[in-house]
């Protein structure tokens, strides 16, 4: 017995010394992020929001002024009052869907989301903005629903706070603030077709 | 069950002490060294490491942090964009991979990293924060380092932007210095064995010399040396027990010494008396030789008086005898002078000398010559002879012949047996001890009750042996071997007995060995 618990001790001294080498490790966490500024600036740019194939929500800057030489058909007008976008045409430019170096990268607009046909119009309440659609937002899906508070809620505000709610012609869905942390929506993967 | 740990308890347990000393001693430093070293190893791995990922990741965060890459990034601007990182790599060259939506961008040839793995990218994906992963993949370690990119979308708020970066950097340089981490231990350690194995033997010596001193005094006392001692040095265990045994060899000296001069005293005494008796006893035989010749001339009753008187004095005579023969054995003072005769011719005149040629048959083969003291041999087979025909009954016979022992060496054999009804089992340890009487009830037999002690003592003289059985068709049997070439191995054993007894010995003079033993 003696033997067997010296043979034990010796085993576990030298025990630390077989784990030798460089170990795996599992995912550690390290930090921050990168941030980097995001270009062009708020007054000459619309941010939207369209859906990585994986379902995360990606914000994609635009800039106004360079509409047209994108080739794009949709392409809102020039704001009216020469700042920045107007959030009616932010709406519209989501709706149109990704333009080409968007789709490059493999963007997408949920497909619940309603036509471009249906203009949208905002509305400031006291809760924060309205969105009312000429759509009836049965079909529309949570990421799609994402889609468009996040993308009103950055077009009204730089800080993207705003509380938004959305109005269809079937109704109202609850008020909600644009939460954009990664994989919020990947659960749906609700990966539209092309 | 416990048959196997109980036989390699006691394998070990017949190691040395030297061994076990030395076993300990390498087991302490073993794993005292085996610690240290795996400890420090394990310290100065983890800081090599950190150091590394530290030094990575940071770098890698903030060389991403200078790219502002224009969302929606197109992929060959985003390409060229990596080529940079790729450059600025520390500490070691990495390859940069990034992904964005379904954009699949690297720095090297391949757009995706086998080495990243699902969990990483996944991690990196959906959270807000850097993340790493060390992988060995074909037993080179890589650091996995995830980058997410988030965007400024005014002076506070962030927004994960989709786009995640990724570093592999191998690890070989890391993985070169804890492998000289390894051999720096066991380079140390290994020489701390061997040092260690120094102590270990001073130890055990230290320990071994008093044990094997403890161990020779021991053996000569044990070979009757009482006045050895052990040098006491020092004041632990080892003293103490030294001196215990000083002062235990002390008293067993002198409680032999005692028990020695008293023994001493006895055989002086009974040697003292037998010769005070002799004296007396020779008047008393001369004058009782004269009333025997005279008693047929007295009456009947009177002259069977003086003829039981001139019997028992002659008993009485034979008897001072023997004892005066016994305590010349005791004494150590009986002499063997040896003479090369021939055995079957001294056998016969022993036979002839006491007329019991006719009453014995002999089996005498010619040509038998040991060396012997004829004197005590004579004794030896007279007194054999006459038991045989006192006890037992006719025929007796006495067989000689020889044979070769165990050991080579040649040995006489004489065999005097009777036809009598043997010797009962319960008495055969005990016929040749002195005043022994086989039948309690006849106490008075016609012997002394020394004879065969003094056979014995005669045979053992000659450094043989005499010993009693039954025969298989009844009668007693006494057989006895000695050496042809002479007691070579007795004189030498009873030489070395003499001289450590010559003290308790001295009392008994050996010059009293003057008197021929009297024919029975």
């Amino acid at each position: 017995m003696r033997v067997r618990l010296r043979t034990a001790a010796v085993f576990a001294a030298w025990l630390p010394l077989t784990a030798c080498g460089i170990q795996e490790t599992d995912v550690i966490g390290a930090g921050s992020a990168a941030t980097v500024d995001l270009l062009p600036a708020r007054e000459v740019r619309m941010l939207l929001f369209f859906l990585s194939p994986d379902g995360v929500l990606m914000p994609v800057p635009r800039s106004v002024g360079e509409s047209e030489f994108a080739g794009e058909q949709h392409g809102p007008d020039s704001g009216e009052d020469g700042g920045r976008p107007a959030t009616e045409e932010t709406i519209a430019a989501l709706l149109a869907g990704p333009n080409e170096t968007e789709k490059r990268a493999g963007l997408v607009n949920e497909a619940s989301l309603p036509a471009l046909d249906a203009p949208a119009r905002t509305r400031t309440s006291v809760n924060g903005v309205d969105v009312i659609l000429a759509a009836p937002l049965a079909g529309l899906t949570r990421p799609a629903e994402w889609q468009l508070i996040c993308t009103v809620a950055y077009a009204e505000s730089a800080e993207g706070t705003p509380m938004v709610t959305l109005r269809g012609t079937d109704g109202t869905r609850t008020p909600a603030r644009c939460d954009p942390q990664p994989g919020v929506v990947s659960s749906a993967a609700a990966t539209a077709p092309r | 069950m416990n048959a196997a740990p109980t036989r390699r308890v006691r394998r070990i347990a017949t190691f040395g002490l030297r061994t076990r000393l030395v076993l300990a001693f390498l087991l302490v430093a073993a794993v005292s060294a085996g610690t240290t070293a795996a400890l420090t190893y394990r310290e100065a791995r983890s800081a090599v490491l950190v150091s590394a990922q530290d030094t990575a990741v940071a770098s890698f965060r903030e060389q991403v942090q200078t790219l502002a890459p224009s969302l929606p990034v197109d992929p060959e601007t985003l390409r060229e964009l990596l080529f940079v990182l790729a450059s600025k790599a520390k500490p070691h060259p990495w390859i940069v991979f990034a992904e964005y939506g379904s954009l699949r961008v690297s720095s090297s040839t391949r757009p995706t990293s086998s080495v990243i793995t699902p969990e990483l990218r996944r991690t990196a994906l959906t959270t807000s924060h850097g993340s790493f992963q060390r992988v060995v993949k074909n037993g080179v370690p890589y650091l996995t380092i995830g980058v997410p990119v988030l965007t400024r979308t005014s002076g506070v708020g962030t927004l994960p932007t989709g786009l995640v970066l990724f570093a592999v950097m191998q690890m070989s340089e890391e993985q070169a210095n804890v492998d000289a981490l390894v051999t720096a231990a066991r380079d140390g350690a290994l020489p701390g064995l061997a040092i260690a194995l120094v102590p270990a033997l001073i130890a055990a010596r230290s320990v071994l010399r008093p044990v094997r001193e403890l161990r020779r005094a021991a053996r000569s006392m044990g070979s009757g040396r009482l006045d050895e001692r052990i040098k006491v040095s020092g004041s632990d265990e080892l003293a103490d027990l030294a001196r215990t045994f000083n002062e235990s060899a002390g008293q067993l000296e002198k409680s032999v010494d005692e028990l020695q001069q008293a023994e001493a005293r006895a055989r002086r005494f009974a040697s003292d008396v037998s010769h005070e008796l002799r004296t007396p006893l020779a008047g008393m035989l001369a004058v009782t030789e004269v009333l025997d010749e005279d008693a047929d001339g007295l009456d009947p009753d009177t002259a069977r008086a003086v003829r039981l008187i001139s019997a028992e004095t002659g008993k009485l005579a034979v008897l001072v005898e023997d004892l005066m023969e016994i305590s010349r054995f005791d004494a150590r003072a009986a002499e063997l002078n040896t003479d090369e005769v021939d055995v079957a011719e001294t056998i016969g005149k022993t036979l002839l000398h006491r007329r019991w040629e006719d009453r014995v048959s002999t089996e005498l083969p010619d040509g038998i010559r040991a060396r012997l003291d004829p004197r005590r041999f004579d004794i030896v087979v007279a007194n054999l002879v006459g038991n045989a025909l006192r006890h037992g009954s006719e025929p007796v016979t006495v067989r000689l012949r020889t044979r070769t022992a165990a050991d080579g060496a040649s040995l006489l054999v004489v065999e005097v047996a009777d036809s009598g009804p043997g010797i009962r089992p319960d008495v055969l340890p005990h016929i040749f001890d002195r005043f022994y009487k086989a039948d309690a009830a006849r106490t008075r037999s016609a012997g002394s009750g020394l004879g065969l002690a003094i056979t014995q003592e005669n045979v053992r003289l000659h450094g043989g042996t005499v010993h009693a059985e039954n025969g298989p068709d009844g009668g007693a049997v006494f057989v006895i071997e000695i050496p042809l070439g002479g007691p070579t191995g007795y004189e030498r054993d009873n030489g070395r007995n003499a001289s450590g007894t010559d003290e308790a010995t001295a009392g008994v003079d050996p010059s009293r060995d003057d008197t021929e033993r009297a024919p029975a």
